[in-house]
């Protein structure tokens, strides 16, 4: 951890303790070079648009096992939130030289750049790279027999490389999280604290199938598979699987449980179905359905709705058996602030960007076309946005959202303070 | 205005890791929020008859003013009327505020933070819970055919176990250990470890060969038993329950149980519940075992699988997830306990009750089994999310 003020003077040392932490951290020197790059212009953003008048700021170097990351932690009173935007860097109002400037070369340099809230202490800004790895190996690989018998367990270290492989020869054809293209990544994923796995193995050691599931925030948890390599149909190996996967969590504080990528095995009598979304990747549009499932009850909640989403929301809440209070908000001549505030995640490998709400202002719709046109400068297809029903605030968002071709298509239960409506943006992008 | 409170320095990590219980809301919130007109709480294993006459008559004739006056600290009429009951003395009894409660007084009493409890993963959950938040590692051994595992609790002891807990029956699965298991685990533990034998279902029990566990304290004077007048008895509003043990091991529990807590018309009603002839035993263990052939035969009737042993309720297996089923359920005016959080995914406890109950529940499910769910695939929600542009 570093504490700094944002001043020019301080810069090297910036760049010293994130490139020295990076590289102390397992981080090979390319990716180190390229996190270090990305802190400098944030760094740099900070002290010329954000805080000019010599703020003291936090700035954290962890490891996650598979990434490093960058938090900078700094207050907020009396700055221009509007900085925090990814197109900050392109607006008429600031004194930078080019489009090329601001958070949006550092978000090009890095896996993730998001912008959050931090109670009592102010606003922190991610960087997270993660580190290289190789490309699974594609050597003539075992299929193991059906298995008779098996148990389940967690994998060691090579068990889960395997794993990894045969998911990839087993599966081909089939939309898969791309980290099971790296198997030494899925390694030190579970080496971390959110990620886990489970196997189902032969009485000789053979790996007949397996999970792999990840926290994802406070209440959500997100289960990839079960796989089954060469089972016999009817076999109870993925039931095993998921009931394991489900035993680890059932007595903590993750509520649901969801699955985006399911397989043909995957026992829907464990899950609901939310709906789905279309994707587009490579050239070719796919159908993806999203299943979740309570752990717990459901002891109902109250959704904050815009008048325009009450449709879509109540249906669903309906269709669903979600017990929930549907509460208006709607606009009573109140004052808003003049700028409004978006988060931006990318998922590079499946062209998919993420907006998230920090701030209502009024500019929100102008702000959501220059977001729309610089995501497709990136090359995004699939942009979503996330609104929160939890946060009565956010409801603003939704005419705007409405009128500029997003459209609501699923909502994931208390996946954030509240549930989650998922918009995904219909239109071109030009 | 104060500075914000250090929460991440004040609070302890094995704090920070635990999530708090939250209960069910009351009936009255949860007909508004299913809209449903009336609730048939098949959620706790509450006995359905209400508490016993004598102790009925003692709730109601309860003086206001007793409630201004503190009650025994230490439950001491009841304590005495225990001890006359199963022939010990009043100091082998505490008495606390449900059995939850004795349950932290014994994690308390022996275990400090890096040792360690063994019990099952698929129990009462309060063990792990009270363990865990104590900074004490729960060690969860598989049930095997839906019982306790004797041998992987022993080979699961290490020199930092300090307390075994057989829950017996078992809640959820109703599995009993005979006389015969339960003493030869506690010969093979040889009192190097306090074996705790929790008998919150012990009064439902038919099974002659069922040990009570009281008789061996005598035998094995690590071994320390649970009850509660929760159960049989029907006083779980009040929360009342005991501990009982050896003198010397009920004598360390003693410094950590919280005296006073255990309110004065608890302590009443219990020592009148102790009084009554057994007639309502009788009555409640005969509405069990009428519901219990009911039911039996009722989802067996649906095509379901079921678990149905000792104590007053049954777990079954449905054909979509238990909390969807709860959910269902719930709009149909019946409050079932949805068993992922016991780690039986799309598992349901129900509690016997009487037969209006039984029917309602057998009527819902019904229902409910003859509904499309979202997890069925014939229940295909593409074509409704008319939205998406799919070319």
């Amino acid at each position: 951890m570093l504490q700094a003020y944002t001043g020019k003077a301080f810069a090297p040392l910036v760049y010293s303790f994130v490139e020295n932490a990076a590289i102390a951290l397992g981080m090979g020197k390319p990716k180190a070079f390229d996190l270090v790059t990305a802190a400098n212009r944030v760094f740099a953003h900070l002290c010329r648009v954000v805080l000019k008048n010599y703020e003291q700021i936090e700035i954290r170097c962890t490891s996650g096992g598979y990434y490093v990351q960058v938090e900078f932690i700094f207050p907020v009173a009396d700055i221009d939130l509007r900085a925090f935007n990814l197109t900050a860097g392109a607006l008429p109002t600031d004194d930078s030289e080019s489009e090329e400037t601001g958070l949006v070369l550092a978000a090009r340099l890095v896996d993730r750049c998001a912008v959050s809230q931090v109670d009592g202490r102010g606003l922190k800004l991610t960087l997270l790279k993660e580190k290289s790895y190789p490309l699974f190996e594609e050597s003539p690989l075992a299929i193991p027999q059906p298995l008779g018998e098996f148990s389940i367990r967690t994998p060691a270290a090579e068990e889960l490389k395997l794993f990894a492989r045969l998911v990839k020869e087993c599966y081909q054809g089939q939309i898969l999280p791309e980290f099971f293209d790296f198997p030494g990544k899925m390694v030190d994923m579970t080496a971390g604290e959110h990620y886990d796995a489970a196997v189902a193995v032969g009485p000789a050691g053979e790996i007949g199938g397996g999970i792999f599931w990840h926290q994802s925030g406070s209440k959500v948890v997100e289960c990839f598979g079960p796989y089954l390599f060469n089972q016999e149909a009817g076999s109870a190996m993925a039931n095993s699987l998921l009931d394991h996967c489900i035993s680890a969590i059932a007595r903590t504080e993750v509520v649901v449980l969801i699955n985006r990528f399911a397989t043909p095995e995957l026992p829907l009598e464990y899950f609901e179905l939310l709906g789905g979304a279309m994707f587009r990747m490579d050239g070719k549009e796919f159908w993806r359905e999203s299943w979740f499932r309570l752990l717990h009850e459901d002891l109902g909640s109250v959704a904050w709705v815009h008048p325009d989403l009450e449709d879509f929301l109540g249906q669903e809440y309906q269709r669903l058996i979600l017990p929930r209070e549907i509460r208006h908000v709607t606009q009573a001549g109140e004052k808003h602030a003049r700028h409004s505030v978006l988060s931006t995640h990318f998922d590079r490998s499946e062209a998919t960007a993420t907006l998230r709400p920090m701030w209502f202002g009024t500019d929100f719709e102008e702000n959501l076309e220059q977001h729309l046109q610089l995501l497709h400068q990136e090359g995004m297809l699939n942009i979503f946005f996330y609104l929160d029903v939890g946060k009565s605030w956010q409801a603003a968002f939704t005419p705007g959202l409405l009128r500029h071709d997003f459209k609501p298509c699923l909502v994931f239960p208390w996946s954030g303070v509240g549930d989650v409506v998922l918009f995904q943006f219909q239109g071109a992008c030009s | 205005m104060t500075s914000p409170t250090p929460l991440d320095y004040l609070v302890p990590p094995y704090v920070k890791r635990f999530q708090a219980y939250i209960p069910s809301k009351p009936d009255e919130e949860l007909k508004k929020i299913y809209r449903c007109s009336r609730i048939f709480r098949l959620n706790n294993n509450e006995n359905i008859l209400g508490p016993c006459p004598a102790a009925a008559a003692v709730i109601q004739k309860f003086p206001p003013l007793r409630a201004a006056i503190y009650p025994s600290g230490d439950a001491y009429y009841l304590r005495y009327k225990l001890a006359d009951r199963f022939g010990m003395h009043p100091d082998q009894f505490l008495v606390g505020n449900g059995a939850n409660e004795v349950i932290s007084f014994a994690i308390k009493a022996f275990c400090q933070e890096g040792d360690n409890i063994i019990t099952a993963d698929k129990t009462f959950a309060v063990y792990e819970w009270v363990a865990e938040f104590s900074g004490v590692e729960s060690r969860l051994v598989p049930l095997v055919d839906f019982g306790f595992d004797a041998e992987g609790m022993l080979a699961s002891i290490d020199a930092r176990t300090k307390i075994i807990f057989v829950c017996n029956p078992n809640n959820p699965t109703g599995s009993t250990w005979n006389r015969q298991k339960l003493c030869r685990f506690l010969d093979r533990i040889n009192g190097q470890q306090i074996v705790v034998v929790d008998e919150a279902y012990a009064e439902f029990v038919a099974d002659p060969d069922y040990p009570d566990g009281l008789d061996l304290i005598r035998e094995y004077p690590n071994l320390v038993i649970f009850r509660t007048f929760s159960k049989m008895f029907a006083l779980a509003g009040l929360r009342i329950g005991y501990l009982a043990g050896s003198n010397e091991v009920v004598e360390v529990i003693r410094r950590t149980c919280v005296v006073y807590s255990v309110n004065s018309l608890a302590q009443m009603a219990a020592l009148a519940a102790m009084e009554d002839s057994g007639e309502h035993v009788a009555r409640t263990r005969e509405l069990v075992s009428q519901g219990k052939a009911f039911l039996k035969r009722e989802i067996e009737g649906l095509g379901l699988s079921y678990v149905l042993g000792e104590g007053n309720f049954m777990m079954i297996k449905l054909p979509l997830n238990d909390a969807l089923a709860y959910r269902k359920l719930m709009t149909h005016g019946v409050m079932v306990r949805s068993m992922t959080g016991f780690r039986f995914p799309n598992w349901i406890r129900v509690t016997i009750s009487n037969g209006e109950a039984m029917e309602a529940l057998v009527e819902a499910l019904g229902k409910v089994l003859g509904e499309p769910w979202t997890g069925n695939k014939k229940y295909c929600l593409q074509p409704q999310l008319g939205g998406i542009k799919t070319s």
